[in-house]
């Protein structure tokens, strides 16, 4: 399998009044393409600044980030704006939509940034939003729609210029079971289409959607669960006992 | 109470930068209002000086030692007099200049009076010599003219009478507590009663001060009457400045500056509260998550009305105290020279405690009410909304298409997509931009065209005229055609005019059946052409049956061209048709104009040739031009606008600076916050933008896009408004002086200031959001 994403010895600092808070410890992780890996753990073990850190979200104190063998910490804002723009996408637990856009538009705006041909965009925006079932929605602002309908503009969003990874942090966190249920597995279609996935959630259920699990406690990785190796249908409890085994 | 005191604390200590704009702001607006309320004090403090001094209220000029004592019996057998101040005049003077090494400054219509020794008619002294210091030959002058013509003590007065040439010494400077002498163009010296006897030759003049009880227009014309009726054929020997026309003279200032200050101060009064208004209500509204928070865990609406009211009082008190304290070193450098012209009124510049503690609670009371109705509305959220959403629901539908709009760069369609969903903000902004704009150009071009018409005697005057030829010798009418004859035969001067003033005239007012004390301008001239009289409507007259009347005066007569009226002028009583109005500042508009074939010889000696000289002749091809015509026995004084006028304008361009110098500061402050709130609500989108893969210069250019458009729409529409409305505004202010059709000139270098403050603004913050954009993360900008 092709490497896609790699972090080496990934610290992350905070400092506040003079006191320093280690949010990530020395992690090194390796994504490989196609993958579908959900970064598990307790609040405030650094999950989050994980994936903000992969992301090139936000910036780091130690180590090294790769995204396709391409070093991305230190680079200049511009590279990074590109990186953002072509190689990622990024669903934040709280949506974040832009509230002056409608859906349609919120889901063109990556796109128009990206490519110069504006109709190709209207098309592929037109058929993710047609995937993600809110086709009749398309032209409301996000005040106007449901959670689970915004997320879904927000996963097109994320989707609209076909990124090598797609970022997900606790995209159905702010959803009732049934919208969250639908949204994870639509992610779940595009991993199976070959989308590389990256998903931070504190939810077994959602975890059981990943191929590999890798559980963070305190800033650093404290193990790591392949769950292709169990061809079950319970994959819930397989989480489950490697959590408890870990201290969850 | 104790909760809602650490509730304030931690609201100031958490919007730290958002506190000190706010502030900032609050104090520039204090500052304004401090000044402005200074402003008037100092108008006010003019009024009480000249109205309640004890001061002859009437002066009568008198000729000849028996009609001083007619008048003078007249007025001691006379009840409602209080006081009669006699004292030695004269003012039979052809020419008079002050001389500053080459320099000479002529002073026009000059008279020299005894200083008074009673408790009337004081002086109070200035600089140089007291009235009890005066020696013979040094005289004392006006505080407020000295500093018009830049005069000073040490300097000498050469005046030109029928018995020679004589140099007098400008020993003091002194406050003519009689009447205002800048508001009309009589220029008196205070001498030494045998300085003023020296001068005399035949007859001795004086001047009859006359103090009433209970002053009414009414009684003072009874008693004016019956002095006419008892000097009988001796009445061509005096001239009266009533009480009435001091009155109005003394008002004039008043009334200019009055409307003017008004003006001003309604529009910062409109702007400052706007200003405040909007900027609270922004910063709450942009408070209303956190306000959802508060309601969510158990506070009442009461209790978070509180917390703002409390907040913003402190803040405001403080910022108040500290304008209130930097208006006063300012007053001295942005006022200085208005701190200088109230000392010319005589009024002191102590500070009036009372005064700025009333401007501090006044202050406290509007933003403290605004406070209320912000937050009390605010505080009405619904918990629930305000908290799913993060900010105020914004239900407008989307008008501007983003799809639709392929073409266009994606930054100005962002950007007009957030101007149609931010209407609130915007229209604030707009408002804001418009109230700033207007007042700026409003302002400057009221003085712009005060100072572009100062010299304009054909307006002011009523007629083109460039000087006046005064003969150093009495003429008799003989050599006075022969000296016309001779003007007229220059090929420079394109026309003459002998103008007489009658102060004594009257005109009957039908409507209150009584004559009206006026002034009339009488005119002989051979060709009317080359003078350009003014008409507003109708024609000049013809013939001697027909008058023309000034504007202000046919409108409180009620009277129309084509009617008849009846005028007391030259000693006469006529019944005149009205052919015409026009418009002058003479007498504030309430004059009357008379066309003469000739005039009397009685007249003759107090009467001016007036000359009007080609297009493009200098001043001193001028001088040149009446050396060749008449040698040494004839001067020529170039004709100013009168010095009232002069000052007003002057006083009117350093007020008018000022202000807008303190209002561009204060634009400047508030657009800032106004733009730094718009910023702070901002931010989480640009961090979303960020997120996406936007970069820095598209996301710094959609706030570009946006605030230039807001820019523009203020600026197009404040412009157009004051374009529109100055026009109008200073003909009513004008039309006080007499002008009622006058020649606005809008200053297009305001519009550009307009433009260069509030865009300087837009990159101001622009700077500001770069650097919020480009060192912080997406993920800090996503965090609230």
């Amino acid at each position: 399998m092709k490497k896609i994403l790699e972090s080496k010895n990934l610290c992350k600092t905070y400092y506040s009044n003079d006191v320093e808070f280690h949010a990530l410890k020395n992690v090194d992780l390796t994504i490989n393409q196609g993958e579908f890996v959900a970064i598990m753990g307790q609040s405030g073990s650094g999950k989050s600044t994980l994936l903000y850190t992969l992301s090139g979200m936000d910036d780091i104190t130690g180590g090294e980030v790769y995204i396709k063998d391409k070093k991305v910490n230190n680079l200049k804002a511009k590279e990074i704006t590109r990186i953002r723009r072509e190689n990622i996408g990024f669903i934040f637990q709280g949506i974040n939509l832009v509230s002056n856009l409608t859906l349609k538009e919120n889901v063109v705006v990556p796109g128009y940034l990206a490519t110069k041909s504006k109709d190709i965009i209207n098309k592929r925006a037109k058929d993710l939003l047609s995937k993600m079932e809110i086709m009749d929605q398309i032209n409301k602002l996000p005040s106007q729609v449901s959670g689970g309908q915004k997320q879904r503009a927000a996963i097109a969003r994320a989707m609209i210029n076909s990124p090598d990874i797609l970022f997900a942090d606790e995209p159905t966190g702010a959803l009732n079971s049934s919208s969250g249920k639908a949204v994870l597995d639509l992610i779940k279609n595009f991993n199976e289409d070959g989308q590389t996935i990256v998903m931070v959630t504190h939810d077994i259920k959602s975890a059981s959607y990943a191929n590999r699990v890798v559980f963070l406690k305190d800033g650093r990785i404290e193990g790591e669960l392949d769950l292709k190796k169990y061809q079950t249908d319970n994959q819930e409890k397989v989480i489950f006992d490697f959590l408890s085994e870990k201290g969850w | 109470m104790r909760t809602i005191l650490l509730m304030v604390r931690a609201n100031i200590k958490s919007k730290i930068l958002q506190s000190i704009a706010l502030a900032a702001v609050f104090i520039a607006v204090s500052i304004l209002f401090f000044l402005s309320v200074r402003l008037f004090g100092t108008v006010g403090a003019y009024e009480d000086m000249y109205i309640e001094s004890k001061t002859s209220q009437c002066l009568i000029y008198v000729e000849g030692e028996d009609s001083k004592d007619i008048i003078v019996n007249y007025l001691e057998n006379n009840e409602e007099v209080l006081n009669i101040n006699v004292l030695s005049n004269f003012n039979n003077i052809i020419e008079s200049n002050i001389v500053q090494g080459d320099e000479l400054i002529s002073i026009p219509d000059a008279m020299f009076t005894e200083y008074s020794t009673s408790e009337f008619d004081q002086i109070k002294w200035v600089e140089g010599k007291t009235v009890n210091e005066l020696l013979d030959n040094e005289v004392i002058y006006s505080y407020g003219k000295s500093k018009l013509k830049n005069i000073s003590v040490g300097d000498t007065i050469v005046i030109n009478t029928e018995q020679g040439t004589r140099e007098m010494i400008i020993a003091g400077i002194g406050i003519d507590l009689t009447y205002n002498f800048d508001t009309i163009t009589l220029n008196r010296f205070w001498t030494t009663k045998s300085n003023v006897e020296s001068l005399e030759n035949g007859e001795k003049e004086y001047s009859i001060g006359i103090s009433y009880y209970n002053y009414s227009g009414e009684s003072e014309q009874v008693i004016l009457d019956e002095i006419n009726a008892v000097l009988g054929d001796k009445t061509a020997n005096i001239l009266t400045v009533s009480h009435e026309l001091i009155l109005t003279a003394n008002s004039f200032f008043q009334m200019i500056m009055g409307s003017i200050f008004t003006l001003i101060g309604v529009i910062l009064i409109f702007v400052g509260l706007f200003i405040i208004r909007s900027i609270v209500f922004n910063n709450i509204v942009a408070d209303s998550k956190k306000i959802a928070t508060l309601k969510s865990t158990g506070f009442s609406s009461k209790n978070i009305v509180s917390i703002y009211v409390l907040e913003y009082g402190v803040i405001a008190f403080l910022s108040i105290i500290i304008g209130g304290l930097v208006s006063l070193l300012l007053s001295n450098v942005v006022l200085g020279d208005l701190n200088e012209l109230s000392n010319l009124f005589g009024s002191s510049n102590s500070v009036n405690i009372i005064q700025m503690v009333s401007v501090l609670i006044v202050m406290l009371l509007v933003i403290e009410f605004t406070v209320y109705l912000a937050a009390r509305d605010v505080s009405k959220i619904n918990p629930a909304v305000a908290l799913s959403r993060g900010e105020q629901v914004n239900e407008t539908k989307s008008t501007f298409s983003l799809i639709q709009h392929k073409r266009l760069p994606i930054s100005l369609v962002l950007a007009i997509k957030d101007i149609f969903y931010n209407k609130k903000m915007i229209i604030t902004l707009i408002l804001f931009i418009v109230a700033t704009s207007f007042t700026i150009v409003t302002l400057s071009s009221a003085s712009y065209s005060l100072n572009t018409q100062k010299d304009n005697n054909e307006l002011w005057l009523g007629y083109d005229i460039d000087a006046k030829v005064v003969s150093s010798t009495p003429l008799d009418l003989e050599a006075h055609d022969n000296m016309i004859l001779e003007l007229e035969a220059s090929e420079y001067i394109e026309g003459t005019v002998t103008v007489y003033l009658d102060l004594n005239s009257q005109i009957f007012d039908d409507n209150q059946e009584k004559y009206l004390s006026s002034i009339s301008e009488v005119f002989v001239t051979e060709n009317k052409e080359p003078i350009d009289f003014s008409v507003l409507d109708g024609r000049l007259p013809d013939n001697e049956d027909e008058i023309m009347i000034a504007h202000n005066l046919l409108v409180m007569l009620k009277k129309e061209i084509g009617d008849y009226t009846t005028v007391r002028s030259l000693g006469e009583e006529k019944e005149l048709l009205i052919v015409g109005e026009y418009q002058s500042m003479a007498n504030q508009g309430t004059t009357f104009r008379l066309f003469l074939d000739e005039i009397d010889d009685e007249f003759l000696n107090t009467s001016l040739i007036k000359v009007n000289f080609v297009e493009g002749f200098s001043e001193e091809q001028m001088f040149a031009e009446v050396d060749n015509l008449f040698g040494s026995d004839v001067t020529l004084v170039i004709e100013y606008s009168n010095a009232s006028m002069v000052s007003m304008i002057d006083v009117l361009g350093l007020v008018t600076g000022g202000v807008i110098g303190i209002f561009a500061v204060i634009c400047l402050v508030v657009l800032l916050n106004l733009n730094l709130t718009n910023v702070y609500k901002e931010r989480y989108n640009y961090g979303i933008y960020k997120s996406i893969g936007m970069d820095d210069k598209k996301i710094i250019n959609i706030y570009l896009f946006k605030n230039s458009i807001i820019n523009i729409i203020g600026l197009i529409i404040g412009g157009a408004i004051a374009i529109l409305i100055v026009p109008s505004v200073m003909n009513v202010i004008t039309g006080i002086l007499g002008i009622v059709e006058f020649p606005t000139n809008i200053d297009y270098l305001s519009i550009l200031v307009s433009t260069l403050i509030v865009f300087a603004v837009t990159f101001i913050n622009a700077l500001i959001i770069k650097r919020n954009v480009s060192l912080i993360t997406p993920k800090e900008l996503l965090v609230e």
